[in-house]
């Protein structure tokens, strides 16, 4: 094997380093902005970038590129916690389908075609309204808008799992059937819908932050993108700092976490081009 | 009454929900420059409203928006001038008796309804017994009579309205849309109808046109009107043979329309918009400040921190409210300095004006006296290991202002708890069983009796009033019933100004900003003026020949 072909690519290069300098700003937002994301200087509102303010202030005088650090912290444990409650609900879902017989199977599965038809926002749109505003609730409903692409994953692995040599083994050692399903078809069936939820966390991201830019998901003043995005779209004539760099952070967060899920799911694919 | 009560607390959550401020303070009248067009009759307008009624019924709704949107096609029985002063319209005139218990009102003899109807007394005794009557759920106009006790006929064109004490706010009240004068046979059709807002019928300037929920209400001329008030801009039919309000919550959108020339007039413009439409060759923008309650947070003094006087002193005093309203509202509204507007008529306090400054250092003094001395590690004061923390209940989003609000507390070492809702049950839940340190709110009324709802003792929030200050004093009640008795404007005037300043003095209500209605107008719409209320008057408004 080359050198060259050791080497990653230099999109997949700057999506690491990108993803790794968002993931500690979401950890310790500290190390990059140094104020609070609610201090506000009321006589420097509405100023642009400066080396001062890197990204400008806001109506209230709020350091706009410490609330967007401060920020990075909502989108992505929105987007994670949705996507790891979405494998959860779907880890359920699918396997019931899988070995609960024709009947079962059918029902769940055409319950999943039924969610499927629906637009992911939509769906989440619809779980709000049950759930209600704020963070939890946005979580839920991107969370719920995920699980039945996962469902069907898991099923069908699952499916392919129960036919497996090392299944076969199990029952013929008069195993019993609760601990198969544990020991081995979960197990073996999870692997690939975690390179499937690497890919679908970019989606869940940006859902999160369109539910809360309709003012469903995080309260101002929360820095979160969504909300920032709002707060500064009245202003976008007169002041367009305060919308762009989250907006500008958010496309990057979502490209960089795409990036990477490709790259996993082109690995697990067996294929490293 | 729970329903009835369920119903007003719905109403004061959308006084709370009211974030949608606009701003500037000035002149109240205008639209175009009139000088070298003539007035003509015919066209039409279309103007953008930020909000739409829930109920059009004014008898039964608490909403500004049901006031304003039906104030074409209701006429009332009297008539408040922009200036403040009340003149006859449906009622031609009045006579007060002796005891100030009954009102008689002589009508006007030459009114009649949308629907042909002949507006006489039984008319106007329909109108009262809708407003009390139960299956209305009258969630504003009701308590707006006060200590109401009925209406009777006393000739074809006389009627008598009693009340059970000296009530001298009636005249104002009976200015007001939310007691305008509906035909009789549109009464009868059903409160779900009247609130679907098809059904109205009244005699205004204007007669009910389609109405398309969640895009707009058209209004077309009624070409018989001939009763204005003298105070109106204008006498006989109006000018605009239709007008379209559209509904268009989105601030960025309403103005995006105004400016791009699809509609004539918008409402509610917010301040950092208010500069590029005066900026506008085409447009204009008309600002008059809102009477009545303020923008003001009322200070629980009767549960948690604020039982202590010393503690509420410290958060009057230590609050930057001067700088705020500057930095937030970009110089197009003022800071408060009492809790009723200047333009409330007859009753505004002007001495109170600088007279509680802010004073950070007397803030800090304040709290150390009251114990208040620890530190936490976010910076927040503490006492016996608590932090100082004042709760405020929020209905939707909270204001620019509270926000802005949050950061400036934090340096004096409070912290305000802005607990957002949009759940209304909840909400009204906080306030009735009064598990809160602040409400922040403001009641747009012309008239210094507002202030009544907000401290006279009986008004509680469980029973349907403001009192969120939670005031019980002997002697404020008597100084707002003795205005309630009082007739003359001068002595109203004078009990006004006692219990504004008492509430100041005791830290009850901490006055922040006076709520500013702000209007951008094309300029080849002419006439359009605000109403006391703030309202744009259409019936005044013509629109120039392309």
């Amino acid at each position: 094997m080359s050198l060259a072909r050791r080497l990653p690519r230099p999109g997949l290069l700057i999506a690491a380093v990108v993803a790794i300098l968002m993931l500690v700003a979401a950890i310790h937002p500290a190390l990059f902005a140094g104020g609070g994301p609610a201090e506000g200087d009321l006589h420097a509102t509405l100023q642009g970038p400066s080396g001062r303010h890197w990204f400008g202030t806001d109506q209230l005088g709020r350091d706009v590129f410490t609330r967007a650090v401060h920020g990075t912290r909502y989108s992505l444990s929105i987007g994670a916690a949705a996507t790891g409650i979405g494998v959860v609900i779907a880890s359920g879902w699918g396997l019931a389908a899988a070995l609960s017989g024709r009947v079962g199977d059918t029902l769940l599965m055409r319950a999943a075609d039924i969610l499927l038809a629906l637009p992911a926002v939509l769906l989440a749109l619809m779980v709000v309204l049950i759930t209600g505003k704020g963070v939890f609730g946005v979580t839920l409903a991107v969370a719920v808008g995920t699980a039945p692409g996962f469902a069907r994953v898991i099923r069908g692995q699952a499916l392919v799992v129960r036919r497996s040599g090392y299944v076969n083994a199990a029952v013929g050692l008069g195993v019993r059937r609760p601990l198969i399903i544990v020991r081995h078809v979960l197990p073996n069936t999870l692997a690939p819908l975690l390179v499937l939820a690497t890919v679908t966390l970019g989606t869940s991201i940006s859902t999160g932050a369109a539910l809360s830019y309709l003012g469903l998901g995080a309260q101002p003043p929360t820095p979160e993108w969504g909300a920032m995005l709002t707060e500064g779209q009245g202003y976008l004539g007169q002041a367009w700092w305060i919308a762009l760099f989250p907006g500008l952070l958010l496309v990057a967060m979502v490209l960089t976490v795409t990036v990477l899920g490709r790259d996993a799911q082109a690995r697990s694919d067996g294929r490293t081009s | 009454m729970p329903s009835r009560h369920t119903a007003r607390s719905a109403g004061l959550l959308a006084a709370l929900a009211a974030t949608l401020f606009t701003a500037a303070c000035g002149s109240g009248g205008g639209g175009g420059d009139a000088a070298d067009v003539q007035p003509r009759n015919g066209g039409s307008i279309t103007y953008a409203s930020q909000k739409e009624p829930d109920c059009w019924d004014p008898h039964a709704s608490a909403q500004d928006v049901t006031a304003f949107t039906q104030r074409p096609i209701f006429d009332s029985l009297v008539y408040q001038k922009p200036d403040g002063s009340l003149e006859p319209w449906l009622a031609s005139s009045w006579k007060i008796s002796e005891d100030g218990l009954t009102y008689t009102l002589e009508l006007r003899r030459d009114v009649t309804f949308h629907d042909g109807a002949k507006f006489d007394a039984a008319a106007v005794k329909a109108n009262f017994d809708h407003i009390v009557a139960k299956d209305t759920e009258s969630q504003f106009a009701a308590g707006l009579l006060g200590p109401y006790t009925g209406a009777k006929v006393t000739g074809p064109y006389e009627i008598q309205v009693s009340f059970s004490r000296p009530y001298s706010p009636f005249l104002q009240v009976a200015s007001t849309t939310f007691l305008g004068i509906a035909s009789p046979a549109s009464l009868r059709v059903g409160e779900d109808k009247l609130c679907s807002g098809t059904a109205s019928v009244g005699s205004g300037p204007f007669r009910n046109g389609r109405y398309t929920r969640g895009q707009q209400r058209v209004y077309t001329r009624n070409a018989d009107y001939d009763w204005a008030p003298k105070g109106a801009a204008q006498s006989g039919p109006a000018r605009l043979d239709s007008v379209t309000v559209r509904f268009i919550t989105e601030d960025a959108t309403r103005v995006g329309a105004l400016n791009s020339g699809q509609i004539d007039g918008a409402a509610a413009l917010p301040p950092n918009a208010i500069a590029g439409v005066r900026a506008n060759p085409r447009l204009t923008a008309i600002s008059k400040q809102t009477p009545g309650a303020v923008y003001a947070y009322y200070l629980n003094t009767t549960g948690g921190v604020f039982t202590d006087i010393r503690v509420r002193r410290a958060f009057q005093r230590g609050l930057d409210i001067g700088t705020i309203v500057k930095s937030v509202y970009q110089g197009t509204t003022d800071r408060a300095w009492s809790v009723l507007s200047p333009t409330t008529p007859y009753s505004y306090d002007a001495s109170l004006e600088n007279s509680w400054p802010y004073d950070p250092a007397l803030a800090a003094k304040l709290l150390d006296e009251a114990g208040w001395t620890g530190r936490d590690a976010a910076g927040y004061r503490t006492r016996d290991g608590r932090r100082l923390s004042i709760v405020s209940p929020v209905y939707g989003r909270p204001t620019l202002f509270s926000q802005a609000a949050q950061a400036e507390l934090k340096k004096i070492g409070f912290y305000l708890d802005l607990h957002a809702s949009t759940d209304a049950t909840e909400v009204s839940g906080l306030l009735d069983d009064g598990k809160y340190d602040v409400v922040e709110t403001s009641w747009a009324r012309p008239d210094g009796d507002i202030l009544s709802s907000f401290f006279l003792s009986t008004e509680t929030s469980k029973g349907g009033g403001h009192n969120f200050a939670h005031v019980a004093d002997p002697q404020v009640d008597t100084w707002l019933k003795a205005a309630q008795a009082a007739q003359s404007p001068q002595e109203r005037a004078k009990q006004y100004a006692q219990v504004q300043k008492w509430v100041i003095d005791n830290a009850a209500v901490v006055p922040t900003f006076v709520s500013t209605a702000t209007v951008g107008v094309n300029r080849k719409v002419h006439g359009l003026r605000l109403s006391i209320a703030t309202w744009p008057e259409f019936y005044g408004a013509w629109v120039q020949a392309d």
